[in-house]
């Protein structure tokens, strides 16, 4: 049984096309140095670059190499940008290459949770302790740090960069198959990590 | 419908991305199958708490760090820019070294193993090796030379030129098929102030031939004929008045004359020295111009 997932085409002349057109828009501006066009498109996706930088590459100050090193890309050699795939989806495959440049060169993409001594997951918090939302945003990101770096990818490129099996492919240069395999894991290894959240979880919805 | 499990789509269909017909088939395959259900409640848990990954924001230094890039991109761009041509340079020198290997490669392979040869007229004045072939030639068809070492050994007397003057003749012994037709009279040192030249006497199916030589240092810079640069180059001279040919040529830091009455300009003279068949064959073939 193969595994075999493939997209739906979407209805033409859609918001993403127009997305894509405002985005070729403010690249060119960049490109022609209009600082307030530049600082758009910063605004716009640096949160995200640095999130993904920062889950990939478990160090801050490798994420923040990282996020300015794909700003740089963008503004020193934005012809690589051939409009093919959105421009948020080029950013994260080229924050997603650097990342694996600085893991190849470093060989340091150890688990967050084990580069923190397993800080992070050795401790279980009880059931009956009260979770803030900001707590149980936390306890998510320390179990996804703690994923392999395979899985992280998918998981963090699926739920922080909202991108689908199709974009996750592109971003990470696999098949879509792969994609949901890793996301497969993925999932059940965070509903084991927390499942001591799970009960909470359902109470919030 | 799925015969096994259907754990490796779950993902995929619990968020919308398989297509429609697999969808289906997942979902009927569920309501039969309680492990894949209960794997499907995991994922869909899983799926809940990844929903709640916090964006981390940029640190504001970064921010700052950022737009200074951004303002120095003109300064960037140069770099960019200067670095592209510098590449650029880089593969324009990198072509033009694979160009002149080549180019140098294809005269070796040209002149090594196709090593042609091409016999040129010279209308310049008779040089000074040329006039002493020309004398020493006459001496010897109107009669016996005067030599300071006899033998009819060509072999032998190309040895004892090079003890003697310490130039190099390679006059050889010669193949079986050219007994006899080959032999030595003798030859003779002559001492000048700029070095010796060496006179050989030979005598080809008793045809007389001269064979002068002498360093080219010991010549002025116009009377040693240049080797040539993709053929071997043989220089041919006929004195009118004596009917003799005349071959010049340099090979090395050494000039060498012949004097002979041979036909085809008497390139057969070249054989005393030259056994190998397929360098006769380029001798005989040699393009006259």
């Amino acid at each position: 049984m193969f595994l075999e997932i493939t997209r739906e085409s979407a209805p033409a002349a859609t918001p993403a096309v127009t997305e894509a057109h405002d985005e070729a828009v403010l690249l060119v501006a960049c490109q022609k140095g209009d600082l307030q066009a530049f600082r758009r498109l910063f605004d716009s996706h640096k949160d995200r670059v640095y999130s993904l930088a920062l889950y990939l590459s478990c160090d801050e100050a490798t994420a923040d190499d990282i996020t300015q090193q794909t700003f740089a890309t963008v503004l020193l050699q934005p012809t690589k940008f051939r409009g093919q795939a959105k421009l948020s989806t080029w950013l994260y495959r080229l924050a997603f290459n650097l990342c694996i440049n600085e893991h190849r060169h470093n060989r340091k993409w150890l688990p967050l949770a084990v580069a923190r001594g397993k800080e992070a997951m050795s401790e279980q918090p009880s059931q009956e302790r009260a979770l803030t939302r900001n707590e149980l945003a936390q306890s998510v990101r320390q179990a996804i740090e703690s994923l392999k770096p395979k899985l992280r990818a998918a998981v963090v490129l699926k739920y922080l960069e909202d991108l689908s099996y199709q974009e996750i492919a592109e971003v990470l240069g696999c098949s879509m198959g792969t994609v949901a395999s890793r996301l497969n894991r993925g999932h059940k290894l965070l509903a084991r990590k927390l499942v001591h959240l799970r009960t909470r979880l359902e109470g919030d919805e | 419908m799925f015969r096994r499990h259907a754990s490796k789509y779950l993902s995929a269909f619990a968020q919308g991305e398989l297509p429609s017909d697999q969808a289906s088939n997942v979902a009927t395959h569920l309501r039969d199958c309680d492990r894949c259900t209960k794997e499907l409640n995991e994922i869909e848990q899983g799926i809940s708490l990844a929903k709640h990954i916090p964006t981390i924001s940029t640190p504001p230094a970064l921010s700052s760090a950022v737009e200074t890039l951004f303002k120095s991109r003109a300064l960037i761009s140069a770099e960019s820019r200067r670095r592209f041509t510098s590449g650029r340079r880089r593969w324009v020198v990198a072509l033009a070294a694979v160009g002149l290997i080549a180019a140098v490669g294809s005269t070796v392979w040209y002149k090594k193993l196709r090593n042609p040869i091409s016999i040129e007229p010279i209308a310049r004045r008779t040089t000074k090796l040329e006039a002493i072939a020309l004398d020493l030639h006459k001496q010897q068809r109107y009669g016996r030379p005067q030599v300071d070492f006899a033998t009819d050994d060509p072999a032998t007397l190309g040895q004892w030129v090079r003890q003697t003057a310490g130039l190099e003749l390679e006059l050889a012994h010669q193949p079986p098929g050219d007994f006899q037709k080959y032999k030595s009279q003798g030859g003779k040192i002559l001492t000048t102030p700029s070095g010796p030249i060496a006179v050989v006497f030979l005598r080809i199916d008793l045809v007389p031939v001269t064979l002068v030589t002498a360093r080219v240092n010991a010549l002025q810079k116009r009377e040693a004929p240049s080797e040539g640069i993709l053929r071997k180059r043989i220089l041919y001279r006929l004195d009118s008045s004596s009917g003799i040919n005349l071959l010049s040529w340099t090979r090395g830091e050494q000039t060498y004359v012949f004097a002979s009455e041979l036909p085809h300009l008497g390139r057969a003279a070249c054989f005393a020295c030259h056994t190998d068949p397929r360098r006769r064959e380029l001798i005989r073939n040699a393009r006259q111009d």
